[in-house]
């Protein structure tokens, strides 16, 4: 009576990954002369590795639970499940979580991993490691120009009206994220857009070892120093080699600060910006602005600062922040005008595609639209290659009244809940 | 912790940030007339006086011109502690104004007067080059032909003029990468060398400076790392000698072999 399983709706071992979000999945004998009942449970494969949990349904105020006992008709029909990890268990490793049926003599064993995104300064070495060098190769010397090079290549001041000043802000950087992460995953599946929180001390990511040793200058910016096994040791954009980066505090042990009377808003100071769109939207200018100028060097100037690797981990921890309002604020409806409020201009209206995953040239946008459609995910089809700002709005996919739609990411400390 | 109680945890850090922020709006500390007028009051010190500044500029929020920060930018009689803290309030404000367009020509020409206030030169040289203002590419250019009237250091100039590489900027580089004067000063051929690695004429000069055991390690690895961007192909035919020389040099692994092998661990 062999058991079969799918994650993400796939026999594709490639989409065994999984967030706190739960992933569609089915489970099936194959024909046989009587039903059979299976549990349904998970554990760590090794210390520390992650663990998954069971729903049965999707109706809001469900909730997760660690086992889950499962029919199987005799015919070998398919029966629906759904599966996330639990939440303070994400995974360390590829494959580090266990998915385990077994009843009526009957088992299966199917290893998968727990991907969310962490705070990087927490990230044990190993996936340190394995995050530098998926980033490294996303902006290797070949082909040219590389992935990472085309990423840059959107960030320019032309292109300064479709990402910023404005409600488009917020989801076209999570595009943009979604972006780099699924071509850092297509190196390593095994990793996830980390985030830096600039509103705590974050001691391990200004090492020679992560980000780079970065100085303390006033007024100047320096390059930041590396190890010589940092992968990061090869980077190049726009033929310009290494990191310029200095920063305006002590980033061995203080948050960035912001500017004096412009401070950087803590992560409870952004939450309470308001609980509708409007005015949330208001942490374009702080915390998001005034960690950018916690720096000189690229990553303080919208025109250069994807130059610099952090740009996308500090765009993580706004995102995160985004992702947190959301979950308390219950703003997963994109037509609900408080959870996101549009501007009659394109790429600003909720059901506009976004430039330039659209490859629209043509005025009022750019004239030019680097890198091609968004990549898709072996995890999710969504949210194809010309993704809308709609899409990016319930990104866990929790409004049970649609058609299941995701986007294959969560952060380590922000819940799944679902919606009406 | 449940999600539960996660919840209410974070609930009551947003009600107490709520809580510090109404206290700070119902006070005269955050009206806008009275910040402009502490901002312009010489009889307390720069410090309050540029703070007063940052939190006006927070109240004007993105929608309005910053006028008095342009004003106390551009005034060469202002403190160039005032100046300063104007300088990098009104950098952050171009990331998020919505009508950053409509005053970005008064902050070029603002931060083109602050070069004048050596306090103020550095931070206004690294925003005017990131902008690519033609202007400050001139002065820098000048400077290092001109060392009299140089704003900054050779290195600096070079570093400054990295972030917007043109046929000029590219024959000054490749002229002091060769000057033998110029190598013995390492921050000024380290910054020579960046430049060279975005340009392809310049992979022999690099395959160079990578063999030569007389230069610098820092040199060296950023030669290959310019090698690796510019030409792959030729840091393997390079890798096979420096490295072997490395080993049999030394039992240890040095900085140089360590940086290669992780350059050629990128691309497999």
């Amino acid at each position: 009576m062999p058991i079969e399983i799918k994650i993400n709706n796939s026999l594709n071992p490639n989409a065994r990954y999984i967030t706190y979000s739960p992933s569609p999945c089915q489970i099936r004998q194959t024909p046989a002369g009587s039903a059979l009942t299976v549990k349904l449970k998970s554990k760590a494969a090794s210390a520390g590795g992650g663990v998954a949990v069971f729903y049965a349904n999707r109706a809001v105020g469900v909730q997760p639970t660690a086992t889950l006992t499962v029919a199987l008709p005799a015919n070998g029909t398919w029966v629906d499940f759904g599966l996330a990890g639990k939440q303070g268990k994400p995974s360390v490793d590829d494959l580090d979580c266990l998915l385990i049926a077994a009843g009526g003599g009957a088992s299966l064993t199917v290893p998968l991993m727990v991907r969310v995104r962490k705070n990087a300064n927490t990230l044990k070495p190993r996936e340190r490691d394995r995050f530098l060098l998926a980033l490294a190769k996303v902006n290797s010397a070949t082909p040219v120009p590389s992935a990472y090079q085309a990423l840059r290549n959107m960030h320019v001041n032309a292109a300064d009206g479709e990402e910023h000043r404005g409600p488009q802000f917020l989801p076209w950087h999570r595009t943009y994220l979604l972006d780099l992460e699924r071509g850092l995953q297509a190196i390593d599946p095994s990793v996830a857009m980390h985030y830096w929180r600039f509103d705590q001390p974050a001691p391990k990511v200004f090492t020679r070892l992560f980000m780079g040793e970065t100085k303390r200058l006033p007024s100047a910016a320096d390059f930041v120093v590396l190890d010589p096994g940092n992968p990061l040791v090869g980077w190049v954009t726009d033929s310009d080699p290494g990191i310029l980066r200095a920063s305006h505090f002590n980033t061995k042990t203080e948050a960035a600060p912001g500017l004096p009377g412009f401070e950087l808003l803590n992560q409870a100071g952004t939450l309470a910006l308001g609980p509708n769109y409007p005015e949330f939207r208001g942490l374009e200018g702080t915390p998001h602005g005034a960690a950018h100028v916690s720096f000189n060097g690229w990553i303080s100037d919208i025109a250069t600062a994807p130059k610099d690797p952090l740009f996308f981990m500090l765009h993580s921890n706004v995102d995160r922040l985004w992702a947190l309002w959301q979950w308390m604020n219950h703003r997963t409806n994109p037509d609900d005008p408080n959870t996101y409020t549009g501007q009659n201009r394109d790429g600003r209206r909720v059901d506009d595609t976004t430039w330039p995953w659209n490859g629209v040239i043509t005025p009022p946008r750019p004239n030019f639209a680097p890198g091609s459609r968004l990549p898709g995910s072996p995890v999710t089809p969504t949210p194809g290659g010309k993704p809308t700002i709609r899409n990016m709005i319930d990104y866990h996919g929790s409004r049970v009244a649609l058609p299941l739609d995701w986007l294959g990411f969560s952060y380590d400390d922000v819940p799944f809940d679902f919606n009406p | 912790m449940s999600t539960k109680e996660y919840r209410r945890k974070i609930a009551q850090s947003i009600a107490k940030a709520r809580v510090t922020r109404a206290r700070s709006t119902n006070s005269q500390i955050d009206d806008a007339k009275h910040l402009r007028g502490r901002v312009v009051n010489k009889k307390v010190t720069a410090k309050t006086r540029a703070e007063a500044l940052g939190r006006l500029m927070r109240v004007e929020g993105p929608d309005v011109i910053p006028e008095t920060a342009l004003q106390r930018l551009e005034d060469p009689k202002e403190s160039p502690v005032v100046r300063l803290a104007a300088l990098r309030l009104l950098q952050h404000k171009q990331i998020f104004s919505s009508v950053a367009a409509e005053w970005r020509p008064a902050y070029l020409e603002a931060l083109r007067r602050a070069l004048d206030e050596p306090k103020l030169r550095s931070a206004a040289l690294e925003i005017l080059s990131a902008l690519k203002d033609r202007k400050t590419q001139g002065l820098l250019l000048e400077g290092i032909r001109k060392p009299k009237q140089a704003l900054v250091p050779v290195d600096q100039a070079l570093r400054l003029l990295s972030s917007d590489i043109h046929a000029d900027v590219l024959e000054v580089a490749r002229s002091l990468a060769n000057d033998q004067q110029s190598r013995k000063n390492k921050p000024v051929f380290l910054q020579a060398l960046r430049i060279l690695a975005s340009d392809p004429t310049s992979v022999g000069r690099l395959e160079e400076v990578l063999a030569d055991d007389s230069h610098s390690i820092d040199a060296r690895r950023l030669a290959a790392t310019a090698l690796n961007h510019l030409s792959p192909e030729s840091l393997n035919r390079m890798t096979a000698r420096t490295v072997s020389a490395a080993k049999a040099g030394r039992k240890r692994k040095d900085a140089l072999s360590e940086h290669i092998e992780t350059l050629q661990s990128i691309r497999r």
